[in-house]
């Protein structure tokens, strides 16, 4: 009891020593938070006002976390004042239980004081008051809410404030501590990150992207944001709240530990804990190996890989080492030590290269694990912007898609991609060499077994590779997907917007959800044959927006051309004109032939109707050539001109140059469709390699806006 | 009592206190003394439970020290660079010190701070080394603790306060049984107040006991005698220093008195007397006989 009183009487004798500390950093989170609002002359600037104050207030109090541990402890730091505090009756564990506490206090009751403020501010102001009416994002304000936004804030800065305190009790200078607080807070992190790097430019198909899951756990800030994402969802994720508690509670009793069992002779020293140094040098310098040498995977050959990253690391930890001992005392040690962590880091990356990744490289599922196969391809499939991914059940089109993956496979396994990896570079002039004048498009394999497991693999391949995948556009899985956009549970608004039909005067006849009706019913029932070619004339773009809760989620642009009857019929009996009739030759004033200078120069292909433009840099910077054309044979060829076609045989590319009215110049691709051949075999009797098109092509670089209709 | 035994200290791969055995008498005054770094400051801090022993232990009447919060809350220690909080002032110290000392005297506090005319609402800070001094002595001796500890006592008081603290400690130790270990290089002063003294070196000690014990171990003879006598005779004593001006030898022997004059008296001295030895001069010649220092042997 005497003892618990004690304890008492000092924890409040450290909260009363350090008031003036405690007032300013009251003060300067109350000036952000809720000062900061009274600036606010209307809703949104006052709503603006409080999002800055809260989160200024949040890293006011991170800072705090850092240095209030340090201050709480600061007499670790110093014999003379150990030999004061070492000697007091009073436990050791208790000791440091007191001063954490004290630090906890000082850091969390300002904060408190700032929000109750900022609480009782927001209820009382009339200006801000009008927050609660207007803001969907604060209409529940109450301060339960607020209490609870807190804590997540609280447990966030705990954490912080655990590490700190942690990294303290290992230092015997306040220097060192301020060094290693800062690394240890971004060992978590990196090690992540240096094993998803090496994984990424190692091995094949690896794309696991950086777990939002994995990420917000290994750091404690993150969740001291939460309650920005949805204000009125209080807690937003209880469980990583516990976790962090959890944390905090192994970070503390850690630091117990180490403070009872510290030596005060060591006070001064750079390390109370003689162990820390060696531990965490070592760690930070593997991840630094591990993450210098994946980096370096990507533009550098093998043996610069190793090279490189080795010289550095040993410099970056040599430069630790002196700081840690304060001179060149040990350099030698060092040198030798660091021979160590280079064969560390070899055993922790070779197994996985040489066994590449344990299997991960080569393993597809069989068939009948199989429930169902996302893959997502590198054209829009469903018509959905941002989706462009189908779910493949049918046991016939999974073994396809099979088949697919495990062509690209082999056609990797001829090639060493350890050396400068298809994978991972971007620069395909330099390594794939059947790359060359091709594209890079992703493509991507989520397999979804039976038994719940899930397996992802992810590749950049040519694009002349997935010529076989596009008889998936008129799957059951593809005309599912694209069947989707009239889902009206997911679509629930429909907008419009401008539509350019080439007189802008029929858009007022033309009726939106007509055209909404009409497409659906056109893309039930179109055929895969009228759904991957022929020669449609392109008669504009149809915007869906789908809402969900009030919140937009993503639009849906479908390219509307002659393929669809039904639409294309109501859209021509109002006045519709293709695109390329609405073009007037008068305006040409400059056309020519592209064609490449070799003949592996492929140029690629999309799927029928995708919106990407098809040349771009890579036209002029892969080995394309142009020979200019006369206006003759300009006019010849305009009925054979085409945004969107599909060839079985090789046909032409033109590059058509215009001037408006307005005197704006335009430059235009078009394909040629091989019934024009005849019209060019003058142009190209000279040119070996004129016809470049081995598949099908689709661009539509024009953006002819788009109509949205209302749908509620 | 404190009692130690085989305590052994080390920091890093230095050995600073190498299997170390001391009995402190309860009540005493125990002059520590050593040349420097021989261990003295390690030991004190062993002693108020500040570092934590390597090997052996040390108790307070069979008790342990180290987080010790019982025994820590008899104990005090000064040590020869005190610590204070910063910018507090001696009201803030003695504020701080009472939390954890419940014996903390009140009136006898400000009895000592009339005596020794320090400001009780003075910035420490701002204190020359002496006053800040003062400071610490008057909490410590405030606080009654049973076993005080003081690292270089005297250093920076004026002979006055030295008097006064002298006779302090004695009224303590006389009125509440105090126990206190004094460290310290001014021997001379040690000499008034101690009852015990240690003699520390290379983290042994070398010698102990009471100060007329340690007295009574080493004489200091002056010897005159006629050239033309061979003194080697001399040598068969337990000498520790001998030193020769003209015809009269200065001996310090490890001897009894009786010893010596069965020596001496059979040359027929022409001058034979026996000189009190200071403290001072038992720690030197204790030093010199294991090879510290450079007044040897000058004969």
């Amino acid at each position: 009891m005497v003892r618990t009183m004690i304890e008492a009487k000092y924890h409040a004798f450290l909260l009363k020593r350090n008031r003036r500390f405690m007032l300013l950093y009251t003060f300067a989170l109350l000036l952000t938070y809720p000062l900061l609002m009274v600036f606010g002359h209307s809703i949104s600037d006052i709503y603006g006002l409080r999002t800055i104050g809260l989160i200024l207030n949040i890293l006011i109090a991170i800072a705090a976390s850092v240095f209030i541990p340090l201050l709480m402890y600061h007499y670790t730091t110093s014999k003379k004042s150990l030999d004061v505090y070492d000697s007091l009756p009073l436990r050791k564990e208790s000791m440091f239980r007191i001063h954490y506490l004290a630090g906890i206090t000082m850091m969390l009751l300002p904060l408190l004081v700032s929000i109750l403020v900022g609480y009782v501010y927001i209820h009382i102001s009339p200006e801000a008051q009008a927050l609660l009416l207007t803001s969907s994002y604060y209409t529940q304000a109450t301060l339960s809410l607020d209490l609870l936004h807190f804590l997540e804030v609280a447990v966030g800065l705990i954490v912080s404030y655990s590490i700190t305190t942690f990294v303290k009790q290992n230092c015997g200078t306040t220097v060192d501590a301020i060094i290693y607080t800062a690394v240890v807070h971004l060992i978590p992190l990196l090690t992540y990150s240096a094993f998803y790097l090496y994984l990424d430019a190692t091995l094949l198909g690896f794309n696991e992207r950086f777990s939002d899951n994995i990420i917000l756990n290994l750091t404690p800030f993150p969740i001291m944001f939460n309650f920005f994402n949805d204000y009125n969802a209080g807690i937003v994720s209880v469980p990583r709240f516990v976790y962090f508690i959890v944390i905090a509670l192994v970070l503390f009793f850690a630091s117990s530990y180490l403070y009872v069992t510290h030596r005060s002779e060591r006070s001064e020293s750079p390390f109370m804990n003689t162990l820390f140094y060696p531990i965490v040098s070592a760690t930070i310098t593997v991840i630094a190996m591990i993450i210098l040498h994946s980096a370096m995977q990507y533009s550098f050959d093998t043996l610069s890989q190793i090279v490189y990253p080795i010289l550095l690391a040993c410099i970056f930890y040599l430069v630790l080492d002196v700081i840690a001992n304060r001179g060149f005392g040990k350099i030698f040690q060092a040198v030798v030590r660091f021979g160590g962590l280079v064969v560390i880091t070899a055993a922790l990356i070779l197994p996985i290269k040489v066994t590449r990744g344990f299997g991960f490289v080569t393993r597809t599922p069989d068939l009948d694990t199989i429930e169902y196969v996302e893959v997502f391809f590198p054209y829009n499939i469903s018509e959905l912007i941002q989706v462009n991914g189908l779910n493949v059940r049918e046991a016939e089109e999974i073994q396809q898609i099979l088949d697919f993956h495990d062509l690209i496979i082999t056609e990797y396994d001829q090639y060493d991609y350890s050396d400068n990896t298809m994978a991972a570079s971007t620069d395909y002039t330099n390594t794939y060499p059947f790359a060359i004048g091709d594209e890079l498009r992703y493509i991507e394999f989520i397999y979804h077994l039976e038994d719940g497991d899930v397996i992802k693999r992810y590749y950049r391949i040519p694009l002349s590779w997935t010529h076989s995948l596009l008889d998936f556009t008129n799957s059951q899985a593809a005309t599912d997907a694209r069947l989707e956009i009239f889902d009206q549970e997911k679509i629930k608004e429909v907008g419009p917007t401008e539509m350019y039909l080439g007189n802008e005067e029929i858009k007022k006849e033309i009726d939106p959800m007509t055209v909404y009706e009409l497409l659906k019913e056109d893309m039930e029932n179109i055929s895969q044959e009228e759904y991957l070619g022929g020669l449609y004339a392109s008669l504009g773009q149809f915007e869906m927006n789908a809402r969900q809760d009030g919140f937009y989620l993503y639009s849906a642009s479908i390219d509307i051309d002659s393929s669809y009857l039904k639409t294309a019929e109501y859209l021509l009996e109002h006045g519709a004109v293709p695109v390329y009739e609405s073009r007037k030759l008068e305006e040409v004033t400059k056309i020519r032939l592209v064609y490449p200078n070799n003949e592996n120069n492929l140029v690629g292909h999309y799927s029928l109707r995708h919106n990407y433009p098809m040349f771009n840099e890579t036209l002029k910077d892969s080995g394309f050539k142009y020979k200019e054309l006369d206006l003759a044979t300009a006019y010849a060829l305009t009925p054979y001109m085409h945004s969107t076609a599909y060839f079985e045989e090789p046909g032409y590319l033109v590059e058509m140059y215009t001037t408006d009215e307005y005197d704006y110049h335009h430059s235009e691709y078009f394909l040629i469709s091989p019934e024009a051949s005849e019209i060019l075999e003058e142009a190209t009797s000279d040119i070996p390699f004129a016809s470049n098109l081995y598949y099908y092509q689709d661009w539509d670089d024009y953006y002819y806006g788009s109509m949205e209709v209302k749908s509620y | 009592m404190i009692q130690l035994r085989t305590v052994t200290k080390a920091f890093q791969s230095r050995k600073v206190l190498d299997e170390l055995s001391l009995t402190i008498p309860k009540g005493s005054v125990f002059g520590l003394v050593g040349p420097n770094g021989s261990g003295k400051s390690t030991l004190l801090r062993l002693l108020c439970g500040v570092y934590r022993l390597d090997g052996g232990f040390i108790t307070y009447d069979d008790q342990p020290v180290y987080d010790n919060v019982d025994m820590k809350g008899k104990i005090f220690f000064v040590a020869d660079d005190p610590y204070f909080l910063i910018n507090s002032t001696m009201a803030e110290m003695k504020k701080f010190y009472q939390l954890f000392y419940p014996n903390f005297d009140e009136g006898f506090y400000k009895e000592l701070i009339k005596q020794f005319t320090v400001s009780e609402n003075m910035k420490i800070s701002s204190m020359s080394k002496g006053m800040k001094r003062q400071v610490i002595l008057i909490l410590a001796l405030a606080i009654r603790p049973e076993y005080l500890f003081l690292d270089e006592a005297f250093d920076g008081l004026d002979p006055m306060m030295r008097l006064t603290l002298k006779r302090i400690i004695s009224e303590e130790i006389e009125a509440r049984n105090m126990t206190v270990i004094i460290s310290s290089h001014n021997l001379r002063e040690l000499e008034d107040i101690c009852d015990y003294m240690g003699i520390l070196n290379n983290g042994k000690i070398l010698s102990s006991g009471s100060i007329s014990e340690m007295k009574s171990s080493l004489m200091k003879l002056q010897v005159g005698i006629k050239s033309t006598v061979d003194t080697s005779v001399l040598d068969t004593l337990n000498v520790i220093s001998k030193t020769r001006t003209g015809s009269v030898t200065t001996l310090v022997v490890r001897n009894t008195k009786e010893e010596a004059d069965a020596v001496i008296l059979p040359m027929n001295p022409i001058l034979y007397e026996e000189i009190p030895l200071k403290l001072e001069e038992i720690f030197v010649y204790e030093m010199e006989a294991n090879g510290y220092g450079t007044y040897n042997d000058r004969s």
